[in-house]
């Protein structure tokens, strides 16, 4: 991981996106700094994945830039970005169901690794080290995200919340400097927020960037150092959770009206 | 450790005995299933790992086939030098044929596939300057490597043998390493495999090259096991054939292919006796497997054992907790 002690790390400008004639994504500068946690929220349909999806890219921009570790970003594949050292988690789960779930989280270190095809087959002392070596790391961090249970098994065995965090697992193994979490708590109970508040704060504490787009306010406001707020496209406002709650714009995005004092 | 040394150790045994104790008709059957394991372990890592459908795979045989009969009956190449040069323009063939993948998904690339496997068929049943039509290239020297010349069945059983060893321990090197995981995690979910940091257009071509390097020394070995080829080996219908075998022994699996291809040679002959029926009975065979095994008879064993070691693992966790070495 390379120390931007305080500076972004990653940065956009006027990017957007355009679908046909409708704007998913327009004119957005977000700048993201290691050490915090950063809340990207908004109503549904506010352009909050297909931003990630952008900076990811899983999608080209129609136009702006992204500046990553001091460089402009060429269009490139997600894989590119991933290797770069951006990873992500997905809105629904996107584990690869026929692996186990230690082998799930060993793809996430594939970028990470070299043993060529050769080396492979003749499967030469080098190979043998790495691969001792990342089954130690998914271990490790499989470990750091609290997963308990057989980590032999299918990933298609798995309930949803061992599914989540297996997912962010699988994104840190590769020692990220920005991860973009998409909605990591849906659909947990509460007991399992609380879980992945704490596993959220200590994946802060590793000095990388965190984004977290989430629509649970008790989560997002709980432990986010940041927050930006999306709607239709646009960022409407952006500041500390006491800022965001108090802020006019974006009572009026959620609530149609500004009745209620926060 | 012990346990496995004995297993394999009998293994081995069975493998080198098992010749003398059966008639050279089987021993022949026994070697043409060895083309097929080599085959269908090829489809494995296009179909099995990536979920990418081919059914070009025959055509990739019989290209093997043909370059091999040809580089040994008329510019007197040696048995491994054709072998190798077949494997290559296999590689070539399927590289070209991965292209279309990158785009085509599911029926699409079905269809494409399939076309490609027609293609090559009508060129071997057309082309006769080259490769005599209909009537195909006889005379294919059998198996020599130095002075060592396999002209008994039996040579060439333990010349099979040695070759389905090196795919099969190939395959599963690959399956267990980093590349190996790539493959399979593009064939779960190509979205979340390329955000991982597999490019899925390098992993697709690896697949469908790996996959055609197989068909082609299949082929290379066929050509020279039974000394003749002809374009009617190489038909679509063989393509289906071997997708047949993959999915009866067990998707994935590395001994899966093994499994399939040899009851699938064998089978049909063994019930020869039961003359018309015998189609019927083996219909009936496949369909009850794909009710109680969908995920063939490896997928089977699998979850059998995986059932247990659950059951297992629940016992022994109230006793200590520890992460063990999966397989």
């Amino acid at each position: 991981m390379t120390s931007f002690n305080g500076e972004a790390i990653l940065e956009t400008k006027q990017l957007s996106k355009r679908f046909g004639g409708l704007y998913a994504v327009k004119n957005v500068d977000i700048s993201i700094r290691p050490g915090r946690i950063h809340g990207l929220i908004g109503p549904n349909g506010s352009g909050k994945s297909t931003l990630i999806n952008v900076i990811t890219g899983v999608y080209t921009p129609t136009a702006g830039e992204i500046t990553f570790k001091n460089e402009i970003l060429p269009p490139e594949r997600a894989s590119v970005r991933m290797e770069r050292g951006m990873v992500r988690t997905f809105q629904t789960s996107r584990l690869f169901e026929e692996l186990s779930v230690i082998e799930n989280v060993m793809v996430g270190a594939h970028c990470r690794t070299k043993s060529g095809i050769i080396p492979i087959l003749l499967k030469t002392r080098g190979v043998t080290a790495e691969e001792k070596n990342v089954r130690e790391r998914a271990e490790y961090w499989l470990d750091f995200v609290g997963f308990e249970g057989d980590v032999c098994q299918k990933a298609k065995a798995l309930a949803h919340a061992p599914r989540r965090i297996v997912e962010i697992a699988r994104a840190l193994i590769s020692e990220p400097d920005v991860i973009f979490l998409d909605e990591p708590a849906a659909g947990m109970n509460p007991e399992e927020k609380l879980c992945l508040m704490e596993l959220m704060c200590r994946i802060g504490e590793l000095g990388n960037a965190l984004v977290a787009i989430e629509h649970d306010m008790k989560v997002i406001m709980g432990i986010c150092n940041i927050i930006s707020v999306l709607n239709f496209g646009t960022k409407i406002a952006e500041g500390t959770p006491t800022e965001i709650q108090t802020n006019k714009a974006v009572i009026e995005a959620y609530l149609g009206e500004a009745k209620k004092n926060a | 450790m012990l346990k496995k040394i004995l297993m394999w150790g009998s293994l081995a045994l069975v493998a080198i005995v098992f010749p003398y104790a059966v008639s050279s008709y089987t021993l022949y059957l026994i070697n043409l299933s060895g083309v097929y394991v080599i085959l269908v372990i090829g489809l494995n890592y296009v179909f099995g790992f990536t979920g990418q459908i081919s059914l070009a795979h025959a055509g990739f045989w019989g290209l093997g086939a043909y370059t091999s009969a040809l580089l040994t009956t008329r510019f007197g190449f040696s048995f491994l030098g054709g072998l190798v040069i077949s494997g290559l323009i296999g590689m070539a063939a399927g590289l070209l044929v991965g292209l279309p993948s990158l785009k085509l998904k599911g029926f699409y690339l079905a269809i494409s596939t399939y076309a490609v496997g027609g293609i090559i068929n009508l060129v071997l049943n057309n082309w006769s300057s080259v490769t005599r039509g209909a009537d195909g290239i006889p005379g294919i020297p059998p198996p020599q490597i130095g002075s060592w010349v396999a002209n008994t069945g039996m040579k060439k059983y333990y010349l099979m043998l040695v070759f389905v060893i090196l795919v099969v321990v190939a395959f599963d090197r690959l399956k267990k390493s980093r590349i190996g995981r790539g493959l399979q995690a593009l064939g779960d979910n190509e979205f979340a495999a390329e955000s991982m940091g597999i490019n899925t257009y390098v992993y697709k071509l690896i697949a469908f090259s790996a996959s055609a390097i197989c068909a082609a020394i299949a082929g290379s070995l066929f050509a020279h096991l039974i000394g003749y080829t002809s374009p009617d080996n190489f038909t679509s219908a063989e393509s289906i054939t071997l997708f047949c075998m993959l999915l009866l022994g067990g998707v994935r699996s590395t001994l899966g292919p093994v499994i399939g291809s040899v009851l699938l040679v064998l089978l049909p002959e063994f019930m020869r006796f039961l003359d018309e029926y015998c189609m019927l009975i083996y219909g009936i065979c496949v369909v009850i497997l794909a009710i109680w095994a969908p995920e063939g008879i490896m997928g089977f064993i699998g979850n059998r054992i995986a059932r247990r070691q659950v059951a297992k693992n629940v016992m022994l966790s109230s006793q200590k907790s520890g992460v063990s070495e999966c397989d």
